[in-house]
């Protein structure tokens, strides 16, 4: 009786803690590329009905194969994500004008070329390159894929970004 | 009901194949112009006649079938890469796009990223122009 007592109070206390967590469901783990809707449950007020189905998870719409797609100017940029696009035969259809697009590539590039000390010390002259790009629907506005990419010691400079966001968008489109 | 079935599985599995199959291509002798590029175009034009490649390039926009845009980037040795690395010849990066004007899609895209260059931007024109060669004699 003497034992029974204090594992009783153990699990009651568990128990109860596990109670008051539940209120707060762990994210699932496919939805981490929606930071929008993560924020929601935080508070711990009840979601309202509303609130789900104004924000679409950015995981969760895949683009069709063969949807068009347009890229905005990205300061030079846009010429190599067409190019590693079309290198890794994303089956989407590459179109030069908004208008005739259903989807809307944007985004930025940095290069940070290799300085002195870098070619002193560790007898490379590679670039470091950074880019970043989101797909939108036009139609709907919502952001179905967004992608970054950083490459030390970047080989083939922006081409290598280009290419990077042709393999990772390729992953997006869906394929029937 | 069955039938029906059948022909729309049939339907879905044939048409992405004829979409990727008529995938354009840039046919020979086309008209082509080239879009400004901060007279790397200059270059493109040269090393476009230098590949042979089988294409007429245009002055004038309205006057082609298919336009080329790009953008070329040239980074000179500094002297830290020819003091350490010994070496003179500038880092190149190009790329081109080749739309057709009519219908406004992209059919063709390369880029081409060349350290220490030996002949600068001529490498990255030629090689650019090389390869639309091939892609426009592949079958």
């Amino acid at each position: 009786m003497s034992i029974r007592l204090p594992i009783l109070a153990l699990v009651l206390v568990i128990g109860v803690a596990a109670l008051g967590q539940s209120p707060n469901p762990a994210p699932a783990p496919g939805n981490n590329a929606a930071p929008t809707n993560a924020a929601a449950p935080a508070n711990n007020t009840p979601p309202s009905p509303a609130a789900p189905a104004k924000t679409t998870p950015v995981s969760s719409t895949k683009i069709p194969s063969g949807s068009k797609v347009y890229v905005a100017p990205m300061g030079g940029f846009e010429n190599y994500v067409i190019a590693g696009i079309v290198k890794k035969k994303v089956p989407v259809s590459l179109v030069s004008t908004r208008d005739k697009a259903e989807y809307e590539i944007r985004g930025s590039a940095e290069t940070e070329k290799a300085g002195w000390a870098k070619m002193l010390f560790l007898g490379s002259q590679n670039t470091n390159e950074q880019a970043s790009i989101n797909v939108s629907e036009i139609a709907s506005g919502n952001v179905v894929f967004a992608y970054s990419v950083n490459k030390l010691n970047s080989v083939r400079g922006k081409q290598s970004a280009g290419e990077a966001i042709g393999k990772h968008l390729n992953e997006a489109v869906g394929k029937d | 009901m069955r039938k029906f079935w059948t022909l729309a599985l049939a339907v879905t599995i044939c048409v992405p194949a004829f979409a990727k199959d008529a995938a354009k291509k840039i046919p020979a002798q086309s008209k082509v112009y080239l879009a400004p590029m901060g007279g790397w175009e200059s270059d493109l034009k040269t090393a476009l006649q230098s590949k042979k490649v089988p294409v007429e390039v245009v002055a004038e926009r309205d006057k082609a079938d298919y336009e080329i845009t790009g953008t070329s980037e040239s980074k000179k040795a500094s002297t830290a890469k020819k003091l350490i690395m010994k070496d003179w010849h500038s880092d190149e990066q190009a790329s081109i796009t080749v739309t057709e004007i009519k219908s406004g899609e992209v059919v063709y895209a390369y880029s081409v990223n060349k350290q220490s260059s030996a002949h600068g931007k001529r490498s990255t024109a030629e090689a650019c122009a090389k390869h639309l060669k091939e892609q426009i004699e592949s079958k």
